[in-house]
């Protein structure tokens, strides 16, 4: 893997490094660590490095970057093609009162996937795959797949049904328990069973969960009722400006609510 | 061949209808356009001819009904609007007739704006009434009944605290410099047309009890002629077409269900509009709640008109005051305590909907309070 890191200054930047630390050794090929601010900084990319303690078959860059965080992450980004974007939380806690200062402004900009690092550094043993239903929960699970299996944690796929029919007329049988739901033969049912078991065919633990109610509620539900480490998302359906306007921004909210570590997938063209 | 059938304002069905040979060849023959353009004619004439006849047959009757319900405020009127929905299985005739005693003199203007809130928190009920009886007919009906109980208890969240809002506003003055001058021309319009026909009744000496249950027949042939003037939606080449698999923007879908329900004219009617737009027949309850909120307003529209032609600006100012109220209460909770609001709709929805009896408690109580406000 190709890993972009960023070891500027910010708030969350040790739980970035520590997070990136348990796996970047063992899944990266080659670690870019960049940093804003100038030649000032430049000290912080020696200590990420020393932090992060990585093997010497690893390629490390290092950039420094003149401007904010957001601009040395989005130049270097845009550079060349990185697996995985990985940076701490710059929005400060009562910064998310704010209705103007959104989380995801980077993450959104970004073309690959990222872990947006938030909360205390722990270490990775549960991750929590949110998934849709359709099949771009195969491109998060992959990303999920790369992180759990040196880490050997364990992953729960969990699908949130939010639908209910129009009418009263038997148009859209819909399971009401989650036992009958992963029984089910819905194309979402479907897909939670053909990810897990692509999951374990990697050696991945995984279980399927499914909950009943508004999206953003109950992923934020299960991960604190769980105590996941990281929560895995897609996002992909604001396919054209016109969907921008129309359709929520449910990674975005995740990304501004959740407390934990993010990992956003993205669909690659061959996924 | 599956269909949706609108015929009355307030009730989702959604049937088999078999098409005969002739009405096969009569669609083959008249274009659908022309079919719908003519409905929707027929449906304003007879509209506007239900109210005169209402209006006619109120100047006469209409004291005796409101007599005979004991309202005598705006709150046994809320009851009385909110009993007369039921029994009409419809909100929109209601208002009109609201509409029509406030014009005959029967109703002061408080009364009938009360009146007016009444008839849309019965017209909400109907949606669930209809599930219910599935319900208790051993069909697995759970979820379904849940949008019924999301319509009425959003509409209550709302229209509750926009009465007091409109009352306000109404007994405050604030409302007084408005004014609505389109009824002279449509007046003269629909005189010209209908003049004739009240001089023919009169002539021949109906009694005013006869010109007012015509009028309601009128009324609701006229609201199923305009249903099947509705335009058809395409769910292929539509920008909602995924409204049963991602999540819209809440103020996407409340304008939505304003749009739709500017033309349908009924909050239940643009519920199953949202059928053909999901594939399997389901929608998001994160999109549902907006498209709710934003069709609450516009099936005014039809009330609006009503009183346009019958009441003068007077009745106009009123049924606006309403609009106004719940539009203002709906944006601000929109853009303010839109999160709040949706997850405590939906925690009393889920509530009720739990088992039959947290169901048969709540329609219990919807059919007693009415009763009861009628007391008042």
């Amino acid at each position: 893997m190709n890993l972009l890191i960023y070891a500027g200054p910010g708030p969350w930047r040790d739980e970035a490094l520590a997070v990136a630390a348990q796996f970047a050794g063992q899944v990266a090929t080659s670690i870019t660590l960049v940093t804003g601010g100038g030649i000032r900084n430049a000290e912080l990319i020696d200590d990420a490095v020393a932090r992060l303690g990585l093997p010497p078959d690893v390629v490390i860059k290092r950039r420094v970057v003149e401007g904010t965080p957001h601009e040395a992450i989005l130049t270097v980004a845009g550079e060349t093609m990185y697996d995985l974007v990985i940076f701490g939380r710059f929005q400060r806690p009562l910064e998310r009162l704010l209705p103007l200062r959104r989380s995801d402004a980077l993450t959104r900009q970004l073309r690959t996937a990222v872990l947006r690092v938030s909360g205390p550094a722990r270490s990775i043993r549960r991750l929590l795959l949110a998934s849709g239903g359709d099949q771009h929960t195969f491109a998060t699970a992959r990303y999920v797949a790369l992180l759990a299996t040196p880490l050997q944690a364990s992953v729960t796929l969990l699908h949130v049904v939010s639908q209910q029919p129009v009418v009263f007329e038997p148009l859209a049988p819909l399971a009401a328990d989650e036992a009958t739901f992963l029984a089910g033969e819905t194309p979402e049912a479907n897909t939670l069973r053909q990810s897990a078991a692509w999951l374990r065919e990697r050696g991945v633990m995984v279980a399927t969960r499914v909950r009943f109610g508004l999206v953003l509620d109950e992923i934020l539900a299960e991960l604190h009722e769980g105590d996941y480490d990281i929560l895995a998302v897609g996002t992909h359906h604001a396919a054209g400006p016109l969907d921008r306007v129309l359709l929520e921004d449910l990674t975005g909210d995740l990304l501004d609510r959740c407390p934990r570590t993010v990992l956003v997938a993205r669909r690659a063209a061959h996924d | 061949m599956a269909q949706r059938v609108m015929n009355d304002d307030d009730i989702v069905k959604v049937g088999t209808v078999t098409e005969t040979p002739d009405e096969v060849r009569s669609m083959l023959l008249i274009p659908g356009w022309m079919l719908r353009i003519t409905s929707a004619m027929a449906g304003v004439l007879l509209f506007v001819l239900a109210l005169d006849l209402l209006k006619e047959g109120a100047r006469e009757y209409g004291r005796a009904m409101v007599a005979f319900f004991n309202v005598t405020g705006p709150i046994s009127a809320l009851g009385f609007g909110w009993l007369l929905a039921y029994m009409f299985l419809s909100g929109s005739p209601v208002a009109a007739i609201a509409v029509t005693f406030f014009a005959a003199g029967t109703l002061d203007a408080l009364q009938t704006f009360t009146m007016i809130t009444g008839s849309r928190l019965g017209a909400s009920l109907i949606v669930l009434g209809v599930g219910f009886l599935y319900y208790l007919r051993g069909h697995r009906r759970a979820a379904s009944i849940a949008i019924g109980v999301q319509a009425l208890i959003t509409t209550a969240a709302i229209y509750l605290p926009a009465m007091a809002l409109g009352v306000w506003a109404l007994t405050s003055g604030l409302v007084q410099t408005v004014q609505a001058d389109a009824d002279a021309p449509l007046r003269s319009v629909f005189d010209w047309l209908y003049e004739p026909v009240l001089t023919a009744i009169d002539a021949l000496g109906v009694p005013g009890w006869a010109q007012f249950v015509a009028g309601i027949a009128a009324l609701l042939v006229a609201f199923t002629l305009l249903d099947r003037a509705l335009p058809q939606v395409d769910p292929e080449s539509n920008a909602f077409s995924r409204i049963g698999r991602v999540v819209y923007r809440p103020m996407v879908m409340f304008a939505l269900g304003m749009a739709v329900t500017s033309v349908t004219m009924s909050v239940s009617v643009s519920l199953s509009i949202l059928v053909p737009l999901s594939v399997r027949g389901l929608v998001r309850r994160e999109n549902t709640l907006p498209y709710i909120m934003g069709a609450n307003i516009t099936t005014f529209i039809d009330t609006l008109v009503a009183a346009l032609i019958v009441g003068g600006a007077a009745a106009f100012t009123i049924v606006l005051v309403e609009m106004v109220s719940v539009a203002l209460l709906s944006l601000i909770v929109l853009l303010f305590f839109y999160q709040t609001f949706q997850r405590s709709i939906l925690r009393l929805q889920d509530a009720i909907v739990r088992n039959r009896t947290t169901l048969a408690i709540f329609l219990a109580v919807m059919f007693v309070v009415p009763v009861v406000l009628l007391i008042f």
